[in-house]
This record gives structure tokens, C-alpha cells and sequence, in this order.
């Protein structure tokens, strides 16, 4: 199997927090990167090599300063595609507006969506 | 008797015969004379009556002319006449299709008069509909703008507490997760709050709106307000310069105006650049018959490339290495600015400042 790692993008710190214990009840050593600041995250997505065998489940939330989650998606599209085979990305959000949603299962860059708070059962089902 | 007598009285016949012999000679030739007269005078009146019938046949043809030329007349007279009884009739209608016309003049003139003012009428429901449009979409995207806001930043905080009130129920959660646990509830709650304050802030713009316009003198305003953040002003060495002489006032709400100028003027404060003084320069322009209100500073600016659409946004921040501010400022600025039915622009310069237009309508 390949390796597996989650990268959490929220300028929310607590969510970051709740995110993490969640993912940990699931895979007791999972591979956790969190940022606060979604440029940074893009930064690092950006300069991503190639040749890395792991896959990342991105943990996206819909709703921060400077870029929102959608905007992050727009620029996520114009990567290369060899960097973007490497990320699944999933719209983690408060919303429990439909329109969310709906727009999250539309968006070709995002796998689905995800209601917080983020819980084992969420995170198995990712896996 | 004698015979003497007798041949005196021959004598004297004799004499009388001679002499009536002679008168008779003279009467004769006289009467010759007179024949000749006669003659002369027979041949004139031949002549005479020769030009006569001449003149007679003459006149002859001149009467026949003259009747037919009377008949002519007579049928020319009777055509005039005709033709008279024609135009009299002709009048007539004429007066009658005139006096239609007039009426008819008259009832359109009634008609235009009514059309200009059905005209007038549906102009002025026409701006109606354009103004309860205009405010129909302000208030769906007030709308919108809410159900954003219960679903990230009220919804949000909810979220993690719902999180972390069940983790708190795992036993054996060591401490030091205990007390992040406890951290992270108590940074929820406050920012349930906060949104919910917010929320009641922004509610109470949209119904405040009632409240009354009043005569507001620029100069008077600012240095009011000038004067209530003195402190902070001082603390910052910053300089505010005004000039409102081009529109020196406005009808508009006090509480509204006055929360423009303290965002406006704690922001350019907020983001000032570090290395030099702030400097605030607020001015008042008449532009189409609008009041423009600018305001100039020397910040730090921010990048409308990336944040563009965004600086008047809820929440939304772009300097989060700096300063306090929650993202509510400019937001409120903005829907004041919209509940007095102006807009508000930004244009920025990174490092260089940044300038807020408001236009007022007037």
C-alpha cells in the first residue's frame, strides 16, 4: 500500500486540533501536516516532487482569509497534472448549506464533502 | 263799252297770259330743279337705303352673334350657377369635415394630454420597480450574506465544540490533551459570541436606517472626531488633514457618517507603514452633482490582485501577520455606505497607500 499522508488547511487552530485526534483514532500513526495559512499550503503543493510515492488527502476548509477554500481550488487546477495525481482533495467545512455541498460535488479538483467536525468514521471512510 | 277798252283789256289778259306764261316757264324750270333735287335725293336714299339694308344684315348677323352669344351665356350662367350650388354644398361639408377636425383635433389633444400623463405615470413606476429591484437585490445578497454566516462563522465554532465536548467524554484523556481540549472549547464559545454580537451589529444598520437624516458641516464633523480619537492619533504621530471646501456639507445619518470616518481613519492607522508617520488626507469632491468623499492614506496598501472582491467581504482579512482586526470594519463601512444608497471603491498601491472612494447620491 502506498504511503499516506492527511494535510489539513484551515486558518481555524482548534479544528486543526479536532482533525488530527480524529484521523489519529483512525490510523494510530498517520502522517499529519497542517497549515494555517492556505498560500503556504499552495506553496508547498507548488514545489511538490514528482517522484514522491505518497498519496496526500487534503482536508480543505471552505471559509478563510485571503484565499477561500474555492479559490484554492481554482489555483490547485492550473498545477501540472504529475503534481496533482499525487493529492485527493476534500472540502472540509462547518456549512450545512446545500449550495456547499453541491458545489464542493461539482468542482472536478474536489473528491467530496465533508461535514465538520471531522470524526473516525469520516476519516475511515476516506481511506 | 268802248273798243278802246276792250284791247286794254285783251291787252291786259294778253299781258296776264304772258306773265303766267312766263311764271309757269319759271315754275317749270323750278320744278325741273326740284326734279333734279328729287332725283338727287332719290339716289341718296337708294344709297341710303342700300347701306341700310347693308347695315341692316349687318346688324341682322350682329343679333344672331349676339343671341348666341346670349344662349352661350345662358349656359355659361346656367354652369356657374351649377357650379355655384356645387361649391356652396362643397362649403358646407367643408364646414362640417372642419368642424369634425376641430373635434377631432380636440379629443386628440385630450388623448396626448392623458398619454403624457399615463407616460409620466409609468416612468415613475418604472423607477419604483427599478428602486425596489435594486433593494430586492441588496436584500437577497443580505440574505446570501447571512446564510454565509450561519453556516461558517456561527456554524464553525458550533462544529468544534460539538468535537471537543466529545473527545472530553474519552476516558483516560492524558492532561496536558485535557487542558488543549478546555482551550479550544473556551476559544469556540468566545467566538460563538462574537459572531452572534456581530450579527446583531449588522441587523441593527438594516434597521436603523429609519432614522432621520440630518444637516452634517464636514469640517465641524471631522474636527469632532478628530478630537475623540485624539489619543490614539498621538500615539501613532499620525497627521489627518481635511478639506471640505469644493462640498463643505450633506444631508445624511449622523451615527452612520461618523462610524465611515472612525473605520476609515482606524484602519489607515491600523495598516500604516511602519516606517514612516501615517498621514490621512480627507477631502470632499461635488462630482455630477454628487458628493464624493475621499480618503488617502500612506499604509502599507494591500494587493487587490489577490484580494480584490474580497476587502469589503465579512470576516475577511489580508493582513493577519498584523493588527487585531476581525474582518467586521470595512464590512460595516460598506453596508452603511449602501443602506444611504452610496457605493464605495477601493484602489491600493502596496507600500505606497491607499485611497476609499465613497459616492453619495444625491
Amino acid at each position: 500500500m502506498k504511503p499516506l499522508r492527511f494535510i489539513i488547511i484551515d486558518n481555524d487552530p482548534v479544528n486543526n486540533l479536532l482533525c488530527g485526534l480524529a484521523i489519529k483514532d483512525a490510523v494510530v500513526d498517520a502522517d499529519i501536516l497542517d497549515f494555517i495559512n492556505p498560500l503556504k499550503a499552495f506553496e508547498y503543493i507548488s514545489a511538490y516532487n514528482e517522484s514522491n510515492n505518497t498519496m496526500n488527502i487534503l482536508l480543505l476548509d471552505i471559509n478563510m482569509s485571503i484565499w477561500s477554500g474555492w479559490d484554492f481550488a481554482d489555483h490547485f487546477e492550473k498545477l501540472d497534472e504529475k503534481i496533482k495525481k499525487h493529492f485527493k482533495i476534500y472540502m472540509l467545512s462547518s456549512s450545512i448549506d446545500n449550495n456547499d455541498k453541491q458545489r464542493a460535488v461539482e468542482n472536478k479538483n474536489v473528491v467530496d464533502y465533508i461535514e465538520k467536525p471531522l470524526t473516525e468514521e469520516k476519516v475511515f471512510s476516506l481511506l | 263799252m268802248d273798243s278802246t277798252s276792250k284791247s286794254d283789256e285783251l291787252f291786259n289778259v294778253n299781258k296776264e297770259l304772258a306773265f303766267q306764261k312766263e311764271e309757269k316757264k319759271q315754275r317749270a324750270a323750278e320744278l325741273a330743279i326740284a326734279n333734279d333735287e328729287l332725283l338727287f335725293q332719290n339716289a341718296e336714299k337708294e344709297k341710303r337705303a342700300e347701306e341700310l339694308v347693308i347695315a341692316n344684315k349687318e346688324l341682322i348677323f350682329q343679333n344672331e352673334e349676339k343671341e348666341k352669344r346670349a344662349a352661350e351665356l345662358i349656359i355659361a350662367n346656367k354652369e356657374l350657377v351649377f357650379q355655384n350650388a356645387e361649391r356652396e354644398k362643397r362649403d358646407k361639408e367643408l364646414v362640417i369635415a372642419n368642424k369634425e377636425l376641430v373635434f377631432q383635433n380636440r379629443e386628440k389633444e385630450k388623448r396626448a394630454a392623458e398619454l403624457i400623463i399615463a407616460n409620466k405615470e409609468l416612468l415613475f413606476q418604472n423607477e419604483q420597480k427599478e428602486k425596489m429591484t435594486t433593494d430586492l437585490i441588496q436584500r437577497n445578497k443580505d440574505l446570501e450574506q447571512f446564510t454565509y454566516i450561519i453556516s461558517h462563522n456561527l456554524r464553525a465554532p458550533v462544529a468544534n465544540i460539538i468535537g471537543l465536548s466529545f473527545r472530553l467524554q474519552q476516558i483516560g484523556l492524558p492532561d496536558d490533551l485535557r487542558r488543549q481540549i478546555g482551550a479550544g472549547l473556551s476559544t469556540s464559545v468566545t467566538k460563538l459570541d462574537e459572531v452572534i454580537r456581530d450579527l446583531n451589529d449588522i441587523l441593527k444598520i438594516r434597521q436603523m436606517v429609519d432614522e432621520s437624516k440630518q444637516l452634517i458641516k464636514f469640517e465641524k464633523f471631522a474636527s469632532d472626531i478628530h478630537l475623540s480619537i485624539q489619543k490614539m492619533v498621538e500615539n501613532e504621530k499620525a497627521v489627518i488633514l481635511w478639506n471640505f471646501t469644493e462640498a463643505e456639507e450633506i444631508v445624511t445619518i449622523k451615527s452612520y457618517l461618523h462610524s465611515i470616518f472612525f473605520n476609515l481613519i482606524s484602519n489607515a492607522l491600523k495598516y500604516r507603514n511602519p516606517t514612516e508617520p501615517p498621514m490621512i488626507k480627507i477631502t470632499s469632491r461635488k462630482i455630477n452633482g454628487k458628493i464624493v468623499l475621499l480618503f488617502e492614506d500612506n499604509g502599507i496598501g494591500i494587493d487587490l490582485s489577490t484580494a480584490g472582491q474580497h476587502v469589503f467581504g465579512l470576516y475577511k482579512r489580508f493582513h493577519t501577520d498584523r493588527a487585531e482586526g476581525k474582518g467586521m470594519g470595512l464590512y460595516m463601512v460598506k453596508t452603511q455606505v449602501e443602506s444611504m444608497g452610496g457605493t464605495i471603491s477601493i484602489s491600493s498601491e502596496v507600500n505606497v497607500g491607499t485611497q476609499f472612494r465613497i459616492e453619495f447620491n444625491s
